[in-house]
């Protein structure tokens, strides 16, 4: 069966507004709420392989978007979480812009194909300048929701 | 043959079947039989890597290990061409958007599939997508990123990039 990416967002899954202004601070607060609603079982690990990732080259791919990511058993299974900044977080994009929405992706190491898989079918919706608008638009979780779904059809 | 402007010709032998580790030794063999000087302002900071289609997925280990061994910086570039969506379509008389779907996110997972292998042995990866013409989105990133030398699958559909290129190109 294909993968979607609506399939794995759940609506707890779903911050509508971000307060950190760098990247190491949004993805603290990220893994931060990920542990906070089960999503994660152990934070320094998931924290650790997230800035590893980040660390190396930034995950932020311009256009206002960043994909923090990274495969890690400190997940049980393929996790994604959608965030969104008002005030724009600084991912060191190479656009030199600061990124706006912010789709994380964890999955666990087993889960490799699933994994490439997700990012992707994210990376390729995220790249449409017309998902993005709406994204940034939404004016709460389920809105988001229906979003990532129908751009997906 | 490794054509490096401004050094001398290092002669490169059977490339496509070496190892990446064979591979970065031999050439830094033919860099160490090169003269002082060259060896010294020689150097392989930014490599690109041009994706073609997921048979290219062979050579990410070698290219990965190059990158390693001379702790050079990736670019892994995938370039979705109209000419080639047009071309699918028709044979496999699907709609262009579907083709373009299709291309696009398999030229991701080849991106993700690199970048997934380059992160564990540490090498500094960027991912780029990009619309146009190959040759012309190459002498983009020759220009903007400084790149030093360009990594290919060697195939049909690659061979002009060894005339077209303004870098030496590593094909593999």
């Amino acid at each position: 069966m294909e993968l979607r990416i609506s399939d794995f967002l759940k609506p707890e899954a779903v911050m509508m507004d971000l307060s950190s202004k760098d990247k190491i601070s949004a993805i603290k607060e990220l893994v931060e709420h990920m542990v906070t609603n089960h999503f994660a079982r152990d934070r320094e690990e998931l924290f650790n392989a997230l800035a590893k990732r980040e660390n190396l080259e930034s995950t932020g791919i311009g256009d206002g978007i960043a994909i923090p990511h990274a495969r890690t058993d400190a997940v049980g299974d393929l996790v994604l979480i959608f965030a969104r900044s008002s005030i724009g977080v600084d991912f060191s994009a190479f656009d030199g812009k600061p990124s706006y929405i912010i789709f994380l992706i964890a999955s666990p190491e087993n889960k490799k194909s699933e994994y490439i898989v997700a990012l992707a079918k994210l990376s390729r919706l995220l790249r449409k300048s017309a998902v993005r608008e709406q994204l940034r638009n939404a004016t709460n979780n389920k809105e988001i929701l229906e979003i990532i779904k129908k751009n997906e059809e | 043959m490794i054509r490096i402007p401004g050094y001398q010709r290092v002669r490169y032998q059977n490339i496509g079947k070496s190892k990446g580790e064979n591979i970065s030794k031999k050439l830094k063999e033919n860099i160490r039989k090169s003269d002082e000087k060259d060896v010294e302002t020689m150097k392989i900071k930014r490599l690109l890597l041009y994706l073609y289609d997921p048979g290219d997925k062979g050579i990410f280990d070698q290219v990965v290990k190059l990158c390693h061994t001379f702790e050079s910086q990736l670019f892994v570039l995938f370039v979705l061409e109209e000419i080639r969506i047009g071309q699918v379509a028709r044979m496999t008389r699907e709609k262009s958007e579907t083709i373009r779907q299709r291309i696009e996110e398999d030229g991701w997972e080849m991106l993700y599939l690199v970048e997934d292998e380059a992160v564990e042995s540490g090498v500094r990866t960027s991912l780029h997508m990009e619309e146009g013409s190959v040759p012309g989105v190459i002498k983009k990133y020759v220009e903007n990123y400084g790149i030093d030398a360009l990594i290919i699958k060697r195939r049909d559909e690659t061979k002009k990039l060894f005339i077209s290129s303004p870098v030496p190109v590593i094909g593999l």
